[in-house]
Formats: structure tokens, C-alpha cells, sequence
């Protein structure tokens, strides 16, 4: 209750703190004013302790227990100083995100580099959701180190990391400094694979057009007028350079051997479904090496082979629908 | 869950370190049972932590602290009081480490032995347990780095060396909230006392009580002179006057006399302060006879017993002004004396038929006493280690053994005396002290502990009598070590030691031991009035000095804080980069800078050109920089680099 109440108003700070100032360009450096510090549930804990060795010292009339009371205290109060010091300095700037299903776990990568003396236990985690699981790490001295905050991928489309604290509470935890920092870091989620969709629709191949290689080696065959749907890499550039119009190139002549996974073909289910069959049948395909291409509403990608192509159509697929 | 990871055997091992460190002092104290529950479930967690097992669970945790807490009620008959509080927290704390189940439990002990750290200076104040309890502190705080690490385990020196540098950066703020946080005086409530067991004397005397002192080293109390030390053999420091005589002990006479008696100095009067070492009586010491009260905290009884109103429990230091000639009780009535005539009649009945034929024999008191003294001197030794006695015990030492020790002597001289008719009592104290020739100030050991007696002449009012003095003189004019040769073991070395070596690091031992008394522990509320009016404040109430408190406290944490967070941005130059530029600033006294934008080589040609003698001689500085500084693998073995820094050094432009 008191936790989420906190957390909700810490929430609201930050965002009045970085409004319209978010994303950021990295690497983002973690200066002074950056960095909020406030004593931990600990650090309150040794407070309350302190007066219990502050009353017995009066109480008993112990000079040396007064003398160890203020050790204490002070020792806190440093503390607080290098509990800022483990943070201030650090240049926060984003890693790879590599693309995941929906229903993975994604991986936003932060790399910390720390210029000056070593970090120690340097928690990352995701500011905007209550108990964020944090991830930890260490800095040694000029390197850096890089952290995965992982999120969990529900649905296709884009994934937003939002805002992540940086946050620690080294060396002795009475006190926890923080920071935050939003690069507007985002996942590329693909549709989850629906294995229902079952083996690859060789019997798609027939209606494919025939217009699109099947092979790496092109054999190149004539050309025809350019319709609404062909890619710009079949468009005959020189063609169009020498002043005859707009053509396309027809290639190969095994057109019946193609595979069209085509989204109008799957009748009767809904979009999701689709794009998880779709999604499904792009993986086997190129689990078993058959040139295969993609057919949507608004675009189609032609039969092709190898995890760019594989990697256009699953983009393809994950956006499908979606603004961009 | 992450929090488990910080429950590794290493954290777990630090921990149990720092609580059997910060035990140990106590565990001499405990019943032996509690030390072997604190050892037993130390090794049981350790074994946990070792084997990766699971903690006991809550009703067996329960179970044991229930039999335990039951134990610890039977053995000290009482749930408060500091032994059995002090008894209860170390069980608590060892069994709340038994339990711990993550980083958060590991918190509670670590904080519970800065607790119990504290209560070891209930016991002793010394620097020796302030400099161990510093290095339990500095234990605790290296576990709970090592706990803060996540992930990682901490090394040794990852722990030791930031949490010596955490505590050696509080000391300036320690010390600034030491001497101005205002201090009170008393208790905030009254606790209630233990049973302690303190070397000194008691409020009665039985043969043998002193002489088991005369083995202990510890520091009764220190005094510091106004003037010149008197001679050896006027500094009888009196304690318990012991007037009634009760089988085979002397005790403090019940009924407190509080009548004022006449007391006419006759000598000048001198002033000095008494630093008195706790020893849980109520009585203090002054040099025979004390002439006023130095405060409201402290009065008389009509034997010139000083006493304080409540036992003294800390080191306490009072000014006293006594005067060594006077006369006192010339007026008294038969009534008054009475107490001083009383014995036990049923004891010692040949010492009691002595005293009456001394009577018959001596009608002049004088005579009497004088005839007396000249028994003890020739007839009787004077030894540490007198034969045991039986059931009367004057008799048998005063006819039969005829050697003892001071009680002995004023025992049994006070007996016959009252067995004469003449008022006499038995005066407790310590006789002589060491002078330390660093600090002048005059050392009373418990080693000097004495009796002896003073007797009532009608003409001279009491009139103090050593019956020692009488048997071995040299005890009183030389001091109790001089006269018998080293007291215990450390005497032992430095009488060994030819060069004086040991007796000068002896006496700077206790030198440094004065101001450690002095600025620490009693360091009162009257001491901080006295210090902070030196240090130029005007009026040392609450208000001021909780104002100067907070500008310190900030003033100093802002300073160790701005210190910590150059150091923190700071990026140190690589060695050899360093050594360039300053090649760099001794070539610029030739005229020609180094433009910022100008490479090594480009710089050197210029050299060249203008001064090429000097260029010359730097040509294979340069060569190496670049060579250093720009191949390939980077920095370059670092024998070469320290090489280069070096040559750098000598390097002279003339």
C-alpha cells in the first residue's frame, strides 16, 4: 500500500522532473543533478538504532559508547557520499535489442562505462512497473559493464522499454541513490509462431505468380510492364534509366516450384491467427531450406532464402497492421 | 530470489567474525552455558552456510530461544539489570544469526553487535577496549559491504580497505559531535545495579583483604598537585574509617556520624585534584585530612570519611584541599567516644588481658602507645605473605605468628589499644604513589592499599598512629614497590630492564592513559562547559551549542564530502601522458610551447628547427613516447613506461 503510494509519487516527480525531455541521446552521463538519494529502509533502521546507542550512552554514562554512537553516525552520513559516488560519472548508453517472439522474454542491453574508480552492485531495472525485478552488475575500474533488463514480449509490434532507474545502494545500504534514464529503447516483436498451422502449404505454390526467382542464381528472362505489388528490387532500374518506362524484370522458369505464403489464403481465421501461421511457416520454411515468399494485403516479398529475407517477412508479419 | 546470493559462506564467515570478536570480551563474564549456546549456533549457521542447508525452522527457533530466555531468568533470578540484559542480547543475537534467511536478516545482527559493542564499555573504558572495539566495528562494517555486493563475492582487501576508509572519514565528524553534542549528567532513569566485582577496598577489613591487593596494578585513582608533592611518607590517602570491631573483621561504623567536629588546620593548605578510577563505593580518597567538600554531590562523615552520594561508577575527578598538621576532636564527649572503645570480647582474650595490663602498667596514654609501638618494632616482621590464622586471629598473630601485614598490625594495635581504655579506630587508604615524570601526576596503585590507625588523646583531639611504620619504616618513607621490589608481572620486567627503556614506555603508557581520561572518558558535561568556554563561546547553553553542533557537523561532512567527490570525477592521466606534458612544461622554458593542437613530431621539428641542441637531447624522449604512446598495443609494458617517467625526471633542458 505505502509502497505503491511512494512508488506512484515518485513516479509522478520523475515525470514532472524529465518532462518533454525524453528520449534521450546517448550516452547519457549521470551528473550531480541527476542523482536523487534518499536513506534506505536500512538506512532508517540504523537511525532508530543509533538513538538506542545514543540512550544508553547518556543512560549509563559511557564517554566511549558516545564516542562509538558518533563514529556510527558519521560512518552513516559518509556513507551516503559513496553511495553517490557509485553512480555519479557513469555514461549510460543503450545496447543491441535483438527482435524476439511475442511471448519471449526481451533483452534491452545497457552498457554502463564507468571512467573513473570501480562500481560495485549497480542495479538497472524498469522505473515504470512496481516490483521490477532490477538487474545487478559491477564496473571495475575505466571499463564497463553491460546489463540485460529483461522484459517479457506480449504482443507483436514494437516493444517500449520506458524509463529505467538506475539505481544503488553500495557500499553499506543505508542509503539508496538513483537516476533515470529513457533512450525510448524499443523491442521488435514478432508474431508468436502458431504451431497449429502445421507443414508448409506446398499446394500454395501453383497460384504463385511465377514472376520472382527462386534461386540466388538469377536467370534472368524478360521483362514485363510493372504492376501494383512488385518490390522495387525487381524493377529494371536500367530499363527505366534508358526511358522505357516503368518495367519489371521476369526471372526463372521454375515458377511452379515457388512458395507463397500468402495471407488472403488462410480463410475463415482471424488476423492474429493468420500472422501466427504465417509466422509459423516462415520458420519451417527456412528450417528446410525452401525459397519461400510473402504475400500480405498492402505487400508481397518474393520467394527468397536466408535470415535477411527471413528477417524482412517476420518484420513484415510483426507490423503487420500496426502504424508505423 | 536474488537475496539469497548475498547469504554466501564468506559473508556468513565475516559476520560470525565480528560477532564472536565483539562476545569475546564478554564471554569471560557469562555462565559458561550461554558461551556454548553463542558457539553452538555460530558453528550450526556456519555449517548451514557451508552446506548450503536450510535454516532451522520458526518453532524450533522459537523452542530454543524459549529455553534459553528461561535459562537466563533462572541464572540471574531477574529479567533486568545489565548482566542478564547483556546475557539475553548475545543469545538473541547469536540465535537472529542462526535464522537469517536473507540479506535484510542479515542487517539485525550486524547492527545488534554495535549494540553489544556498547555494552562491553559498561565494564571498561580503557584504550585498549576502545581500540578493540574499533576493530569489531571495522569487522561488522566490512561484512555488511561484503552482504551490499550482489552478484560478486567482495576479497578481503574489498572489504577491509573501504571499510577502514568509511570509518577513518567519520572521525572528523565523530569527533566534532563528541565534544559538542551536549552532554548530561545522571542517568535517564536508574537501572538497577549489579553485583560487581571490583579490585579495591571494601567497607570492612578481615586479615588477609589487603594484602590480597598488594598483588594488583590496576590505578586506584591519579592526583594532580597544585603545588610540590608532599614527602612519601605524608601521603596517607584516607578511605573507609572502620570503627567497629565485629569478630574477626573491622567495619564501617553503621550509624554515618554526621556531627561536625572541630577540625583546626595547622599547616598550609594543599590543593590538588583526584581522578578516580570507578570502583562502584561510594567513598573517595583525599590526603589526610581533607578540609572541604568539593561539590554538593559530596560530604562527610564525622570521622572525615568523604563520600560521594551515589556510588561511583565512572571515572570521576574531583578538587579536593586537605592539610597534612591538625587538630581535630580535642572537644569530644565520653559519649562520642564510646564507639571507639566497643570490642568483640568473646575473641582474642589474651590480646584483651594484654591490653588491660598495659593499662595498669601505663596510666599515661602516651606512654602506653609509645610502649606498644616499641613491641611492633622489635618483635614483629613485616611480610606479604603471613601464615594463616585461626579463630582469634590477634591472639594467634600477636603472640604466635608475629608477622603481617598492615592489617594485621592496625587490627591488632587498635584492639589492645581499646582493651586499654584508649579510643582508637582503623583507618582504610592507600599509603605513598608514583610519581610519572611526564605528566607529574601522581599514580595510587591498588598495590598501595593500607590500614593503620588513629588514636584519641584528650590533649591532642585523634591523632593519626601507623603501627606498620613502626615494624618496616621503609615501607612508608619509600612506597610500597620500593620497599618490596616489583608488584606482578610487568614490575617484574621493568626491574629486569637496566636502560630505564620499560619504565620510560611505562610512564608514556600512562601519560597517554591520563589524557585518555581526561578527553574521553571524563569528558563530562562540567569538562564540556570548561572546553567550549576555551574554545571562545560565550554562553554554553542548549541553543548555542546545538547551533555550533550543526554548522561543525556540516562544515566537516561538507569538506570529507567535497573531497570524496573530486576524487570520484576525477579522471586520473595515464602515467606516461602525464610524464609527456611535463617534458612539455620543461621544454617550454626554452621559449617554444607546445601549440595544443601539435602533435609529438610535429612539435619535436619545430624544435628543431629553433634550439637544435635541445632538441637533440629530447629526440630519444620523443622517440619513445611515440613509440609508447602509439603502437600498437597500447601503453606498452609497463617497465618501459615507469623507464620513460623516470628519464622524463632527469631530463634538463640546460
Amino acid at each position: 500500500m505505502l509502497a505503491s503510494l511512494t512508488f506512484h509519487l515518485r513516479q509522478r516527480i520523475a515525470d514532472w522532473i524529465f518532462r518533454a525531455r525524453f528520449p534521450e541521446t546517448p550516452p547519457v552521463v549521470l551528473v550531480q543533478r541527476r542523482i536523487f538519494i534518499l536513506p534506505s529502509r536500512t538506512g532508517y533502521f540504523f537511525a532508530f538504532v543509533l538513538v538506542l546507542l545514543l540512550i544508553a550512552s547518556i543512560n549509563y554514562s559511557l564517554s566511549l559508547g558516545y564516542l562509538l554512537t558518533f563514529l556510527l553516525a558519521s560512518m552513516g552520513g559518509i556513507a551516503m557520499f559513496h553511495t553517490f559516488r557509485n553512480l555519479v560519472r557513469l555514461a549510460v548508453s543503450p545496447g543491441k535489442v535483438e527482435p524476439v517472439f511475442a511471448g519471449e522474454t526481451a533483452r534491452f542491453s545497457i552498457v554502463l562505462a564507468n571512467p573513473t574508480l570501480p562500481r560495485y552492485a549497480v542495479g538497472i531495472k524498469r522505473a515504470q512497473i512496481l516490483d521490477a525485478e532490477p538487474e545487478f552488475g559491477d564496473a571495475e575500474e575505466k571499463s564497463s559493464a553491460t546489463f540485460q533488463i529483461p522484459m517479457r514480449a506480449v504482443k507483436r509490434g514494437y516493444l517500449k522499454c520506458g524509463r529505467l532507474e538506475i539505481f544503488t545502494e553500495y557500499p553499506i545500504g543505508l542509503f539508496h541513490a538513483w537516476s533515470y534514464v529513457d533512450f525510448g529503447m524499443t523491442c521488435l516483436v514478432y508474431p508468436k509462431p502458431d504451431p497449429s498451422a502445421g507443414a508448409l502449404p506446398l499446394d500454395m505454390r501453383a497460384r504463385g505468380e511465377g514472376n520472382v526467382p527462386v534461386r540466388g542464381d538469377e536467370e534472368f528472362q524478360s521483362l514485363r510492364a510493372y504492376r501494383a505489388g512488385d518490390t522495387p528490387r525487381q524493377i529494371a532500374w536500367k530499363a527505366l534509366a534508358r526511358g522505357q518506362g516503368l518495367l519489371v524484370k521476369e526471372f526463372g522458369s521454375t515458377a511452379s516450384a515457388d512458395l507463397w505464403l500468402d495471407y488472403d489464403a488462410l480463410h475463415g481465421l482471424s488476423m492474429e491467427e493468420r500472422l501466427g501461421r504465417l509466422t509459423w511457416w516462415v520458420m519451417e520454411a527456412e528450417r528446410a531450406q525452401m525459397p519461400y515468399g510473402l504475400k500480405l494485403f498492402d505487400r508481397s516479398i518474393r520467394p527468397m532464402l536466408g535470415p535477411r529475407h527471413r528477417d524482412d517477412c517476420l518484420q513484415a508479419l510483426a507490423l503487420y497492421g500496426l502504424k508505423a | 530470489m536474488l537475496n539469497q546470493t548475498a547469504l554466501t559462506l564468506a559473508n556468513i564467515t565475516w559476520l560470525l567474525a565480528g560477532m564472536a570478536f565483539v562476545i569475546a570480551p564478554h564471554a569471560l563474564r557469562l555462565p559458561f552455558w550461554v558461551t556454548g549456546v553463542c558457539v553452538a549456533a555460530g558453528a550450526w549457521r556456519w555449517w548451514i552456510a557451508r552446506y548450503a542447508l536450510r535454516v532451522p525452522p520458526w518453532w524450533l527457533m522459537g523452542l530454543i530461544a524459549l529455553v534459553v530466555a528461561a535459562g537466563a531468568r533462572i541464572e540471574y533470578g531477574r529479567w533486568f539489570g545489565r548482566e542478564v540484559g547483556v546475557a539475553l542480547l548475545i543469545i538473541m543475537l547469536c540465535l537472529k544469526a542462526l535464522e537469517m534467511r536473507m540479506k535484510r536478516d542479515a542487517m539485525i545482527p550486524i547492527f545488534m553487535g554495535f549494540f553489544l559493542a556498547i555494552t562491553n564499555f559498561m565494564y571498561s573504558q580503557t584504550i585498549l577496549m576502545g581500540l578493540y572495539m574499533f576493530v569489531c566495528v571495522w569487522i561488522f562494517v566490512a561484512a555488511l559491504i561484503g552482504f551490499n555486493r550482489i552478484n560478486t563475492e567482495a576479497t578481503l582487501k574489498q572489504r577491509l580497505v573501504p571499510a577502514g576508509w568509511l570509518l577513518l572519514q567519520a572521525i572528523p565528524m565523530m569527533l566534532v559531535l563528541f565534544f559538542l553534542f551536549p552532554r548530561l549528567s545522571g542517568s535517564l532513569w536508574s537501572m538497577p545495579q549489579d553485583e560487581r566485582s571490583q579490585t579495591g577496598l571494601t567497607d570492612s577489613m578481615a586479615p588477609g583483604d589487603i594484602s590480597r591487593l598488594s598483588v594488583s596494578e590496576a590505578v586506584a585513582f591519579r592526583v594532580e598537585f597544585d603545588g610540590p608533592v608532599p614527602q612519601t611518607e605524608d601521603l596517607y590517602w584516607r578511605g573507609p574509617v572502620l570503627s567497629e570491631q565485629d569478630g574477626r573483621a573491622w567495619r564501617i561504623y553503621p550509624e554515618a556520624i554526621r556531627t561536625k567536629i572541630e577540625y583546626l588546620p595547622q599547616g598550609p593548605p594543599i590543593h590538588y585534584t583526584v581522578t578516580l578510577q570507578p570502583h562502584n563505593k561510594p567513598w573517595l580518597f583525599a590526603l589526610d585530612l581533607p578540609a572541604a567538600a568539593p561539590d554538593d554531590n559530596v560530604f562527610f562523615l564525622g570521622d572525615f570519611q568523604m563520600r560521594a552520594r551515589a556510588p561511583v561508577v565512572n571515572l570521576k575527578a574531583y578538587e579536593v584541599t586537605s592539610h597534612l598538621r591538625y587538630s581535630v576532636g580535642t572537644g569530644l564527649t565520653t559519649k562520642q567516644l564510646q564507639p571507639y572503645l566497643n570490642f568483640d570480647s568473646r575473641l582474642n582474650p589474651r590480646a584483651i588481658a594484654y591490653g588491660k595490663a598495659l593499662r595498669e602498667a601505663n596510666p599515661d596514654p602516651k606512654v602506653l602507645v609509645e610502649s606498644l609501638l616499641a613491641r611492633y618494632n622489635k618483635e614483629f616482621e613485616y611480610t606479604l605473605e603471613p601464615p594463616r590464622l585461626g579463630a582469634n586471629p590477634v591472639d594467634e598473630f600477636f603472640f604466635d605468628t608475629k608477622k603481617g601485614y598492615c592489617e594485621h598490625y592496625a587490627g591488632s594495635f587498635v584492639l589492645i589499644l581499646r582493651a586499654a581504655r584508649i579510643p582508637a579506630r582503623v583507618v582504610t587508604g592507600y599509603q605513598g604513589g608514583e610519581i610519572n615524570p611526564i605528566t607529574r601526576q601522581l599514580v595510587v596503585r591498588q598495590a598501595e592499599a593500607h590500614a593503620w590507625s588513629e588514636v584519641w588523646f584528650a590533649d591532642l583531639g585523634w591523632v593519626r598512629v601507623d603501627p606498620t611504620f613502626a615494624v618496616s619504616p621503609l615501607r612508608i618513607n619509600r612506597g610500597m614497590s620500593e620497599t618490596f621490589g616489583p608488584i606482578g608481572v610487568m614490575n617484574n620486567l621493568i626491574d629486569a630492564d637496566k636502560l630505564g627503556l620499560l619504565r620510560q614506555i611505562a610512564f608514556s603508557w600512562d601519560a597517554m592513559n591520563t589524557q585518555w581520561n581526561r578527553w574521553v572518558v571524563g569528558f563530562s558535561q562540567d569538562r564540556q562547559r570548561d572546553f567550549l568556554e576555551g574554545l571562545g563561546m560565550r554562553e554554553v547553553d542548549w541553543r548555542s551549542m546545538l547551533i555550533w553542533l550543526i554548522v561543525a557537523v556540516f562544515s566537516t561532512g561538507g569538506v570529507v564530502g567535497m573531497f570524496l567527490y573530486v576524487r570520484a570525477v576525477q579522471t586520473r592521466k595515464e602515467p606516461i601522458v602525464a610524464a609527456y606534458e611535463r617534458l612539455c612544461v620543461k621544454l617550454a622554458k626554452t621559449g617554444i610551447e607546445r601549440a595544443l593542437h601539435e602533435g609529438p613530431l610535429d612539435y619535436w621539428q619545430r624544435l628543431q628547427r629553433c634550439e637544435p641542441n635541445i632538441a637533440g637531447n629530447a629526440a630519444p624522449l620523443f622517440e619513445t613516447y611515440v613509440a609508447l604512446r602509439y603502437a600498437t598495443h597500447a601503453g606498452g609494458p609497463s617497465h618501459d613506461v615507469r623507464d620513460f617517467v623516470n628519464r622524463v625526471r632527469r631530463f634538463r633542458v640546460d
